[in-house]
């Protein structure tokens, strides 16, 4: 530990770190998967007396994390699923457990704010959060496996399916894989940026963005992946994704969306282009010392896809048509919390 | 230690060095009481050393050793503390006393602190968005394959700002390198022609090196050595006795490398950093603790805590801004128009101001209708309304008030500069607490280019004019110089002695030998032919001031004998006959010496000619009679000199005449 600071804050400086040190984003799952482990290390060290103070300390670390890193949704979700697992763990103490917090009726009955259970056992509450926790892990683990398991409700002989950056995606990847395991004879056109260069793939013919307009005709099935998913169905998908959605609208071709839960964020971002952070140019670095400073040239990381380009959403549980997302997020987070975002 | 060729596949990963300070002196008005050290130069508003330990996290490397002189310890200190625990080993190694990146390393040597291949980073300022993983790998291949490869230096797919250029083989290796004077020339010879030699200009060195032990070796073999530079033209100039190869590693275009020297590269680098061409190396995913969110337009806005930072754009600047760095509590007119620069926190900008390619400091006010076009201005300061510059240097706590002075080539500071520490620079006052910075030899602090005041040539002053010339001749699209006449080094030979002489002019104890031995060193120093040497320590001499005076000259030509002796006879009565050929040719040179300056200046000089020429063989017994005959001969028909020789050229034959008479 460096001098000056805190264990707790060195966590965080260790996580942001780790985060940071990637030269490609990790997947979301790994992502999700470290802000867990961290909030687990974090519980443990941090000594709170209520657990008012250790949602307060949640939310306190949720929203650094976020300020250092806005772009990554799934630290808040992470964040706020930990904080309803806490509440939840309260309530099964006081034996209120069966409550949703979302029927109407719950405002009413509302219970005062929990700092008045001085007599709740922390020491128990957060032995039983770190199991739930544990369970938490198992299924972010078991996302994959139970998203590829819909694959064969989805895709059957003779499709024709469009998918965008196979490469960036193990879960697109076995979903795609799971199928064909159980020999459905599809075909696959995967499609790659300009800036990236090709790879060979067994099962997949690759073709370029430019390329989609002429092969959508063909296509009956588009698999997007996607980086959040808003409440009102809309969602951040990388950069390109858009156009293949448009172009697929245009010819009715059905658009799904592979959503596993980490993903849905439950607040609405009021402006998007805050979070769509710019990558680094396509340009050559030679043009750099005659252009800088005067061109300005974008490279979005993400589109925004509006909710009436996605068909469905293929979730770990089940497939959910946009305007359900909504009544999905109850299922993972608390309406307090996310009230503070 | 020379890697083990059996098991290449299991490399310990490198040790990367680090250097946190520049040791050029231009850096020292905005470094002097205010950011200190170079490597906490703030670049989009956050240290650039911060970006490079950023950038070495994505590499292989684990250990990082930070080099600092002893002024920033405590800076050392904020790094390691910052940044020590991302690496596996980091350590901070203080070399008190050193004035450049030799000494750094020879203290390093010294202290055995490195046994194995490491990277080389010798500017705090050296970016890169490469993981350098293929270099690396290639850097380990070659080193298997030859032990000889020393070094791989790393460059960027970009033409650089200097104009510079260097000459690369078929395979990489480096055959060609810029002259310490003159980085946009080059001498090619034939051969190199032969041996494909491949002359870029579009590449810019980064300050990267892998290098392998022998590197730290040849600083410490060498102590005059103060930069890299010093060794790529020693291990080149050298390559057949040392067999030693450089290879260079041009990035690939996807890939960005920069690093900044002066102040126009310093802004550029800003420039490229707030447009992102070193993704994932962005200004906002740098410092851990600190909130920086982008907005569209390359806009990075800072937040002094992370409970106010919203998840939405916010507009502060004009529509027409773009690229810009704010820090915390900035006010920016909404009618002001910034590009490209990083504005510190708390400073203020009014209405309709125009700031371009600028670095601004913390706390510093800017007027109304202001306009700035590249510049660097200290905390603190203050700009008046209506003031217009293009490139201009302000450093801390400047109070700008109306200035009549020519403010090009020179820096605006608060205080006097402390000639001790900082001999190269001047100041002189111009109002309340405003002083006029200027670099000694009147070079600009601007650019490298616009006068070098290199570590190790610290009494060198170099001709001004002369180097204007040679840049407008190396912005022709030719650089590479074929001429061998009258090149760089012996012009810098020519400067070097003519400083020592006057120095030595003004001592009252004038001890020749000290002078001697300072000219062999220059002579060392420039690699210059013993003709040349004969020609221009006389042709210094002769400049040297007071020389217009003909008694004077003579008196100390008197004086100074000894030299003359030292340079163009042996007082060894039996000489080889080879030996007498070269001195008599060294003579001629001095008289040939005597010739161009009456060229230049025949009003003045001409009648002297005659008389110095007959001092220098009768009185001081210095010339012989050989030479000076051989000379007058040689001397164009139509001359005035030759007119004026004729007397002596008579004489001495007569002389001659008569003792060959009484030899008979």
């Amino acid at each position: 530990m460096t001098e000056g600071r805190t264990e707790v804050e060195d966590l965080k400086r260790n996580f942001v770190l780790a985060l940071r040190k990637n030269t490609k984003r990790p997947s979301s799952s790994t992502i999700s998967m470290n802000v867990i482990n961290f909030l687990r290390k974090i519980i443990l060290v941090e000594k709170v007396k209520t657990i008012a103070e250790l949602l307060a300390s949640l939310h306190n670390h949720a929203k650094f994390l976020s300020a250092v890193e806005p772009t990554e949704l799934i630290i808040i979700n992470i964040v706020l699923m930990t904080s309803k697992l806490a509440r939840d763990e309260l309530n099964k103490k006081n034996g209120n457990g069966n409550i949703r917090a979302y029927d109407s009726l719950f405002t009413l009955c509302k219970p005062s704010e929990p700092t008045d259970m001085k007599d709740t056992d922390m020491k128990k509450i957060k032995k039983d959060l770190i199991e739930s926790i544990r369970e938490l892990t198992i299924e972010i683990d078991s996302c994959r496996e139970s998203i590829s398991a819909q694959s064969s409700d989805l895709i059957f002989n003779q499709d024709v399916v469009m998918v965008y950056q196979l490469e960036t995606s193990k879960t697109l990847y076995s979903f795609l894989a799971k199928t064909r395991e159980a020999n459905r004879k599809y075909r696959v056109f995967n499609v790659i940026p300009e800036s990236k260069n090709e790879e060979l793939n067994d099962f997949t013919s690759s073709i370029r963005l430019h390329d989609v307009a002429s092969k959508i005709c063909e296509t009956t099935k588009v698999f997007l992946t996607c980086i959040a998913v808003f409440p009102d169905g809309s969602c951040l998908v990388p950069a390109g994704g858009q156009s293949i959605a448009l172009m697929a609208k245009r010819h009715s071709v059905p658009v799904y969306v592979l959503a596993p839960f980490y993903k849905i964020t439950p607040f609405f971002i009021p402006d998007p282009n805050a979070l769509n952070i710019s990558q680094r140019t396509n340009m050559p670095f030679e043009f750099s010392a005659k252009s800088a400073g005067n061109v300005e040239i974008l490279q979005p990381a993400f589109d925004l896809l509006d909710s009436q380009y996605i068909f469905q959403f293929v979730s770990n549980s089940s497939c959910i048509i946009p305007a359900h997302i909504n009544r999905l997020k109850e299922d993972y987070y608390h309406p307090e919390d996310i009230a503070l975002y | 230690m020379a890697p083990d060729p059996k098991k290449p596949a299991k490399e310990k990963p490198l040790t990367a060095i680090v250097l946190l300070d520049s040791f050029d002196q231009r850096f020292a008005p905005i470094l002097e009481k205010s950011y200190e050290c170079f490597g906490f130069i703030p670049l989009a508003n956050i240290p650039m050393i911060n970006y490079t330990m950023n950038w070495l996290l994505r590499t292989e490397i684990e250990s990082v050793m930070l080099v600092a002189t002893g002024k920033s310890q405590k800076y050392a200190k904020l790094v390691e503390n910052e940044w020590g625990s991302a690496f596996e080993e980091f350590s901070v190694v203080i070399c008190d006393g050193s004035s450049s990146l030799g000494d750094c390393l020879r203290e390093i040597h010294n202290r055995e602190l490195i046994t194995d291949n490491f990277l080389l980073i010798s500017n705090p300022s050296s970016l890169t968005s490469s993981t350098l993983s293929q270099q690396i790998r290639d850097f380990r291949k070659r080193r298997v394959e030859n032990a000889d490869n020393v070094m791989t230096l790393i460059y960027g797919g970009c033409e650089n700002r200097e104009k510079s250029v260097i000459g690369v083989n078929s395979d990489g290796k480096l055959v060609l390198y810029p002259a310490a004077t003159s980085s946009g020339l080059i001498k090619v010879d034939k051969v190199d022609f032969y041996q494909n030699a491949q002359i870029r200009r579009d590449v810019v060195n980064t300050g990267i090196a892998l290098c392998s032990r022998l590197i730290v070796t040849q600083f410490n073999d060498n102590f005059d050595f103060s930069t890299m530079e010093d060794v790529i033209r020693e291990l080149l100039s050298k390559d057949d006795i040392l067999g030693l190869n450089i290879h260079v590693d041009v990035l690939p275009q996807n890939e960005s490398a920069y690093m900044a020297k002066d102040y126009d590269t310093l802004l550029h680098l800003n420039t490229l950093l707030l447009e992102r061409w070193f993704y994932p190396l962005t200004p906002e995913r740098v410092e851990v603790s600190r909130f920086i969110s982008v907005c569209p337009r390359n806009i990075y806005l800072e937040e002094e805590d992370f409970l106010n930072t919203s998840m939405s754009s916010r507009i502060v600047l004009s529509d027409a801004s773009v690229n810009v760095s704010l820090g915390i509590h900035t006010k920016i007119s909404k009618t002001a128009r910034i590009y490209n620069s990083s504005i510190g926190s708390n400073s203020e900008i009014a209405e309709n101001t125009t700031i371009s390619n600028c670095i601004i400091g913390k706390n510093v006010k800017i007027g109304k209708n202001v306009e700035i076009f590249g510049g660097f201005i200290g905390d603190n300061s203050v700009i008046l309304d209506n003031s217009k510059f293009p490139e201009i240097i302000i450093g801390n706590g400047v109070k700008m008030a109306e200035i009549g002075e020519n403010l090009e080539n020179s820096a605006i500071c608060s205080w006097q500069v402390d000639e001790d520490e900082f001999e190269k620079i001047v100041a002189q006052k111009i109002g309340e607490e405003l002083y006029l910075w200027q670099l000694r030899n009147g070079g600009g602090f601007w650019k490298i280019s616009q006068g070098k005041i290199g570590i190790n040539m610290s009494n060198v002053e170099e001709n001004e004019e002369e180097d204007e010339d040679f840049e407008e001749g190396s912005d022709e699209d030719f650089d590479v110089d074929f001429d061998d006449g009258f090149d760089d080094s012996t012009r810098q030979f020519y400067d070097e002695v003519f400083e020592s002489m006057k120095g030595m002019q003004s001592m009252a104890n004038q001890q020749m030998n000290n002078l001697i031995l300072e000219i062999n060193s220059s002579k060392l120093a420039c690699n210059v032919s013993v003709d040349d040497v004969a020609k221009n320590v006389f042709a210094a001499f002769l400049a040297l001031p007071g020389m217009e005076d003909l008694k004077e000259l003579l008196v100390l030509i008197k004086k100074w004998r000894p030299l003359f002796i030292n340079y163009y006879k042996s007082s060894d009565s039996n000489a080889t006959a080879r030996k007498l050929e070269m001195e008599r040719k060294c003579q001629i040179q001095m008289l040939m010496a005597i010739e161009e300056k009456f060229d230049k200046e025949s009003a003045n000089f001409g009648p002297k000619c005659a008389k110095i020429v007959h001092f220098l063989y009768n009185d001081a017994d210095v010339l012989d009679e050989e030479a000076i005959l051989e000379w007058a001969g040689s001397i164009d028909s139509g001359s005035k000199l030759r007119e004026l020789m004729e007397p002596i050229v008579k004489w001495l034959q007569e002389d001659d005449e008569d003792e060959e008479e009484e030899e008979d």
